[in-house]
């Protein structure tokens, strides 16, 4: 069932996303006891934030999404005694406001990371993630920074609230990005309609869950064809159907975040769901990685029926 | 969920900066389940229920100040009731209590008492002007108090007054507690040889309520108290962070 992902192994292709159950080296690690092939750790930052006033998540009654505005709360530093802990495959998730502030949060966690997953994304705190991940330059200036501080891959996490995702994603593997993800949440706000309150505490947040999905994989089918690069498909994933899914429109892994909130075993059963299919259909792992292009219909020019 | 609105229908004074909100919706509520309460504009914050139409609130910071706030017409939110509850008994139970842990114990009591147990319900305080629930149960229990000035009953600690029950009584089939932690542990500690006779429900910093986010992750297992919890068996609880420490909302080891 192994997989590799930019030069890294991982026992299997379903990773914990970031930002779900990766607080302490002891929820990274009952993670992997359930069955995920690799970890990525919550984002840390340069400096220890509480993050925003609370409501900070809610899952919808359609259970089709969640939304959530935590604030990128990490105890920055503090966290590598408990990174330290974890058993298994482990990417770091940082952050920073400036190129420097990434390459430095890198720099301390770089004894214990895999990979890194660089939170570009995050909608929901200001002068952080989205507001750099949506900037090419920026993008390429902060992954550039990274890949030079530290010897390990370096994975950019995209955005999906840009017009033309491939953009961002290409700045990133000019900057030297080993692999890149997709997608962190989307912008997104919902408001109580008995108080008139926007629910979330920061009024904005990101929108996670089976609504995302479809946006995450055409952001993933794009960028296959955009890079050279490995891409990891994150957004929605619930069942290995969601995980094949991403698979065939070319990611070489995923990861899981809003589903273990139905129990965090469903990381194995998405893993024994892919090898179960992949033996299926007779198909390596890389036969499977990208499948639905070589089957969609290409555009012949004639302008067949419009 | 989304949160459901709330409005405020009686307040009761219930002691020294405690008071008790009944708000206008009963829920189907099993002793220890918790709801993350929102006072709108403020934050949102987990608390037992202590009715399945009210909750008990001890001014401890910013939130709960504001819940005390409120008043008859008042509104706020509710998302829940959330976690895994205490498995009610139905032979014979001594039930330890303390501060805010008090919500959970008192449904505990009525839950085990209507079950046909034998209810001994130990309650602890500072003072007597802390004391919550004593007449609410001891309409269904034999309810004992303790407070560490010796303002009412037992002087002391509630965990002296356990052990005087205990030479009273013998040792009880079942034990069930929630309180100050240090408290908790107090009380584990004198069933170190069957911990899977005591129930503990405990408080964590909580963001998400519903197993997502990892806020509330204890330490060796990594179980989320939202969800595993917040009530837990001693056997699950031994070797980790349990009367040691907590984390706060940076993820920072606070130790008890």
């Amino acid at each position: 069932m192994s997989v590799e992902v930019s030069g890294i192994g991982f026992d299997d292709p379903v990773l914990l996303a970031s930002g779900i159950l990766g607080s302490t080296g002891a929820s990274l690690n009952r993670a992997l006891r359930s069955g995920a092939g690799g970890v990525v750790t919550k984002s840390i930052g340069p400096r220890e934030r509480t993050g925003h006033p609370g409501p900070n998540v809610f899952v919808d009654d359609s259970e089709e999404y969640a939304l959530n505005a935590v604030g990128l709360s990490n105890p920055s530093d503090a966290f590598t005694d408990e990174v330290e802990k974890v058993e298994g495959p482990t990417v770091v998730s940082v952050f920073g406001g400036t190129a420097d502030e990434f390459a430095d949060v890198a720099g301390t966690f770089a004894p214990y990371a895999d990979a890194f997953e660089l939170n570009v994304s995050c909608p929901h705190a200001e002068g952080y993630g989205v507001d750099i991940g949506a900037d090419a330059e920026l993008t390429r200036d902060v992954t550039a920074a990274v890949d030079k501080a530290v010897d390990a891959p370096v994975w950019v996490k995209m955005t999906p609230d840009v017009t033309d995702v491939t953009e961002i994603g290409v700045a990133a593997q000019e900057g030297g990005a080993d692999a890149v993800v997709a997608t962190n949440t989307l912008s997104a706000m919902a408001i109580d309609v008995e108080s008139g309150r926007p629910i979330l505490g920061n009024a904005h947040g990101g929108m996670s869950g089976s609504a995302l999905k479809p946006v995450a994989v055409r952001c993933v089918y794009d960028l296959y064809e955009a890079l050279d690069i490995p891409i990891v498909g994150v957004g929605g994933v619930s069942s290995a159907e969601d995980a094949l899914e991403y698979m065939l429109a070319g990611a070489r892994a995923v990861e899981v975040g809003t589903a273990v909130w139905d129990g965090v075993g469903v990381l194995g059963e998405i893993a024994d769901g892919v090898e179960t299919y992949k033996n299926e259909n007779d198909l390596s792992h890389d036969e499977l990685v990208g499948r639905a292009h070589e089957l969609t219909p290409k555009e012949d020019g004639d302008g067949g029926e419009g | 969920m989304r949160p459901i609105t709330l409005e405020v229908t009686d307040r009761v004074k219930e002691g020294d900066g405690i008071a008790t909100l009944r708000f206008d919706r009963s829920f189907d509520v099993s002793p220890g389940e918790f709801g993350m309460f929102w006072v709108h504009g403020v934050d949102e914050i987990p608390m037992s229920f202590a009715y399945d139409d009210g909750v008990t609130v001890r001014g401890v910071g910013e939130a709960t100040d504001a819940m005390l706030s409120l008043r008859e017409g008042d509104t706020f939110g509710v998302r829940g009731p959330f976690g895994t509850p205490f498995d009610v008994p139905d032979d014979d139970v001594v039930i330890v209590g303390g501060g805010t842990g008090m919500a959970p114990v008192a449904l505990l009591t009525e839950a085990a008492s209507a079950n046909g147990a034998d209810v001994t319900t130990l309650i602890g305080a500072g003072t007597a002007d802390e004391l919550v629930f004593e007449e609410r149960l001891s309409r269904v229990a034999d309810v004992r108090v303790a407070t560490e000035d010796g303002s009412a009953g037992y002087e002391g600690l509630v965990t002296g007054l356990l052990d005087d029950v205990i030479d009273e009584k013998g040792a009880p089939s079942n034990v069930g507690s929630c309180g100050p932690e240090p408290m908790m542990s107090a009380v584990l500690d004198r069933f170190d040889d069957r911990p899977g006779d005591v129930q503990l429900c405990l408080e964590r910093y909580m963001k998400c309520g519903v197993g997502i986010c990892g806020s509330c992750c204890i330490d060796d297992t990594g179980s989320p108290v939202c969800s595993d919890g917040p009530v837990y068996g001693g056997d699950e609880l031994t070797n980790g962070e349990f009367g040691v420490y907590h984390r706060d909302g940076a993820a920072r080891k606070k130790y008890f």
